[in-house]
């Protein structure tokens, strides 16, 4: 297996994702978010991260550097998956997230529950 | 475009209230925590923050929250909190943001107008608030009325309702006709009795009944004075928090009948149903005028080229 071995590539409306897997941490995947995490991908979104995470995959990177909107639906999105993997002993971070999609998370008081690198 | 409830809102929310309605935004300040639940029951898919520092107490606060997203009918909402910052109830918000689960935010509100401003801005973009529209209509009422010279006669018509981009309105006279793209100097509008001038063009129109039509006048926005400008504004402030009243009378007749359906077990009238069916017909309505405008416009300047 490679190191970088793809484990998902998926379209959904205004959101592009790819997870890789991350060998330098156990079942763990480097997740790539390209786009707007809004209204109505939230719900497909979570599908997915909720079947990544029924294969084994606890410990998540998100990597954020090209996801240039986040809606409050979005976070919403995020906390449950916090409460998910802290049952399961797994974690997630941030990682390269924009200024402007930071900025919400601040805005909305959301910062000192996440991990951003 | 989504409802945005204030509830108990600080004062410095309700200093900025006016510039949110300007920004766009459908918001509505609401003093009363008993009657929030009539109005989420029937506005679905609304934002409501809730001030934490008045009326209840903290832990009064968070069971009132969670009903309100565990309930069936009001569960569409999106919460957010607002506290004043140097009153430090941070330690409230893991509770709000993990525990229950909130999305709109636990927002500590310091007194800085313009910093309150840019985070309510930043806000109400996160929460989509604001839909397709730019622009917020404000239903008239009775009375609201305006007049403009047409030809060497002065026409007059209702306003049925208004935004800072434009209005739709009917004509008095149904014998005249509005062209499409025409350009009315000087209208006279009479909002709740304060006159405000502005130059429109007639955007388009619909049928509403078999001799009237729905006239859509689209504001010359470089025309409207200061003045009038604000005048459209303070009145769309004031239809908003009538619209509230309006909502509290309605409720207090319907009270019965709603104890009565809640003992059912059936606590989602169909009236509610009804409303948003009538809402999106006329968000059909709307859209199919637009579109309509569009392809002309399309056609317009393929026959240019």
């Amino acid at each position: 297996m490679s190191e970088n071995e793809t484990i998902l590539e998926e379209e959904i409306e205004n959101l592009s994702i790819k997870a890789h897997k991350n060998d330098a941490q156990d079942k763990g995947l480097i997740i790539i978010l390209d786009g707007a995490i809004d209204t109505y991908n939230a719900q497909l979104l979570e599908n997915i991260l909720s079947k990544l995470i029924k294969d084994g995959y606890i410990n998540l990177t998100f990597l954020c550097s090209k996801l240039n909107y986040i809606s409050s639906m979005g976070i919403g999105i995020f906390t449950n998956l916090l409460g998910t993997l802290c049952k399961m002993n797994g974690a997630f971070i941030f990682s390269e997230v924009q200024e402007k999609v930071y900025s919400v998370f601040n805005s909305l008081c959301f910062v000192k529950f996440f991990t951003f690198k | 475009m989504r409802k945005i409830f204030f509830l108990y809102p600080h004062t410095i929310i309700k200093d900025i209230y006016k510039e949110i309605i300007r920004n766009g935004c459908d918001a509505y300040i609401v003093e009363d925590h008993k009657i929030i639940f009539q109005f989420l029951k029937k506005y679905h898919h609304s934002i409501l923050y809730i001030n934490i520092d008045r009326v209840l107490k903290d832990e009064e606060w968070l069971d009132f929250t969670k009903k309100i997203m565990e309930h069936q009918a009001t569960g569409t909402t999106s919460i957010g909190i607002m506290t004043d910052a140097r009153l430090k109830k941070n330690h409230l918000s893991r509770k709000y943001l993990l525990d229950i689960g909130i999305t709109c935010g636990f927002i500590s509100l310091i007194p800085n107008t313009k910093k309150i401003l840019e985070v309510i801005f930043k806000i109400i973009d996160a929460n989509e608030a604001k839909g397709r529209r730019k622009y917020v209509r404000a239903q008239c009422g009775e009375g609201d009325t305006f007049n403009f010279i047409y030809g060497n006669r002065t026409c007059y018509g209702e306003i049925v309702d208004i935004s800072l981009a434009g209005m739709s309105c009917i004509l008095f006279d149904e014998r005249l006709t509005l062209i499409h793209g025409m350009v009315l100097e000087n209208i006279q509008l009479k909002l709740q009795g304060v006159i405000s001038m502005v130059t429109g063009k007639v955007y388009c129109s619909r049928e509403i009944t078999e001799k009237k039509l729905l006239y859509v006048i689209a504001f010359n926005m470089d025309t409207i004075r200061p003045k009038g400008g604000e005048n459209i504004l303070n009145y769309m402030c004031k239809r908003q928090d009538d619209f509230i009243k309006y909502d509290l009378v309605t409720y207090a007749e319907d009270k019965l009948d709603l104890q009565e359906e809640k003992e059912m077990g059936d606590i989602l009238h169909n009236k509610s149903n009804e409303l948003f069916i009538e809402e999106f017909n006329q968000e059909v309505y709307i859209i199919t005028d637009e579109l309509k405008e569009i392809n002309n416009i399309i056609k317009e300047r393929k026959e240019s080229i």
